[in-house]
């Protein structure tokens, strides 16, 4: 019983985290979108798909100054990273609550999506 | 025109977080015909939409106990599992046939989810269920909490490895299937299925769209005003859910489905 309570606790600090973390990522997304609502044909450039890295993309917003991109990208790595804490805060969940076999599970899931990610594998 | 993205995006995500799927069903076909973008990024920011209706809504279907973490995580195996044997046997298989019949079984759950009119509950626990407390208690409409059990874990986890497997074969996302597996198999009640697909979802997705980010594929000039337009949707779909009644949502995922085998179909006999 007593370890009912505490998980539903701990669920509870974990949704306010999540919700901390995706108003933080929509501040950012927010700034970077008023980039492209000031520059209007903004888009006609991606109706061709021309191959360009992360990093590549950042070194050419650097160099323009272009800080609302910027804050986009920043706004979307993050957003991009709250399911993969989601997943690490719920085995942490489980530990705290010594539920050791979902807590497992939840390592298991974290680690073939971590290998997944390494060896290319697009899930 | 670009503010357009805005709206549609609010709209998938405020449908993806009632109906426990990733808004692609409505970002690729928008960004595609309406504003002519290349399908590579139209598939990469409706990756990112996936994370962004997960995302958007997790935090109130964890804290209005709509979501059940554990089944998620027990379930979450099985899939990631599944998605990563479908991603070794892609190269062998021919996905035009499976196109077309799952198409129809898609076809086929809508017919037998349209005639379902109530909510098909188990009274008693698988012993697997019962061994990791998988059962729980959601609110409904009224703001009363409701006991459920979970039946037919195995069989859910079998469906759980296929659905894995399916959505690396066929590129579509697996929360239908998800869905499909808590309601029809384990009788789990809608919103509690469509939540905690919600859940699952972001963190298949999340690996895929990590690799898609950093390889360049997902543009800051779609993807922020999509995962922006998703957040403000999901979180108000989040927020309708409690008080939308079950057979509601069970008539939206009907169309969804119906919708999907329809699309299943034509790239089939594409």
């Amino acid at each position: 019983m007593t370890g009912k309570i505490d998980l539903s606790k701990l669920e509870l600090k974990i949704s306010y985290l999540l919700r901390f973390g995706v108003l933080l990522s929509a501040i950012f997304l927010g700034v970077g979108c008023i980039n492209l609502f000031t520059n209007v044909g903004a888009l006609h450039a991606l109706s061709e798909y021309r191959p360009q890295s992360l990093l590549e993309t950042i070194e050419i917003a650097k160099a323009e100054g272009n800080y609302f991109h910027l804050a986009s990208l920043f706004g979307l790595s993050l957003l991009v990273a709250l399911p993969l804490v989601r997943v690490a805060l719920t085995a942490y969940l489980f530990l705290r609550n010594r539920e050791f076999v979902l807590m497992a599970m939840a390592l298991f899931v974290s680690l073939v999506l971590c290998f997944s990610f390494f060896l290319g594998i697009e899930l | 025109m670009e503010l357009l993205i805005l709206p549609i995006s609010a709209l998938a995500g405020f449908l993806g977080s009632i109906l426990g799927l990733g808004g692609g069903i409505i970002i690729v076909p928008a960004l595609t015909l309406l504003f002519s973008i290349d399908i590579r990024y139209a598939i990469a920011a409706s990756l990112i939409s996936i994370v962004a209706t997960s995302s958007g809504a997790a935090a109130s279907y964890l804290k209005d106990h709509l979501t059940n973490l554990r089944l998620a995580v027990f379930l979450e195996v099985g899939t990631v599992v599944g998605a990563v044997f479908g991603f070794l046997l892609a190269s062998y298989i021919d996905s035009k046939m499976l196109y077309i019949i799952f198409a129809l079984f898609l076809f086929f759950s809508a017919l037998m989810m349209f005639r379902k009119r109530a909510e098909h509950i188990s009274f008693t626990n698988h012993p697997w269920a019962e061994k990791l407390s998988l059962d729980s208690a959601y609110p409904n409409e009224k703001g009363e909490l409701v006991s459920y059990k979970v039946a037919n874990v195995p069989f859910a986890l079998v469906v759980m490895f296929a659905a894995g497997i399916l959505s690396a074969l066929l590129g579509i996302g697996s929360g239908i299937f998800k869905v499909l597996a808590m309601d029809g198999a384990m009788k789990l009640p809608i919103k509690v299925s469509s939540a905690t697909s919600n859940f699952m979802i972001g963190v298949t997705a999340a690996g895929s769209a990590l690799a898609y980010f950093l390889r360049g594929d997902v543009k800051a000039e779609i993807a922020a005003p999509v995962a922006l337009g998703i957040i403000l949707g999901s979180y108000a779909g989040a927020k309708a859910m409690p008080k939308i009644p079950a057979l509601r949502i069970r008539q939206i995922f009907v169309c969804v489905l119906a919708i999907v085998s329809i699309q299943m179909l034509l790239k089939g006999f594409a």
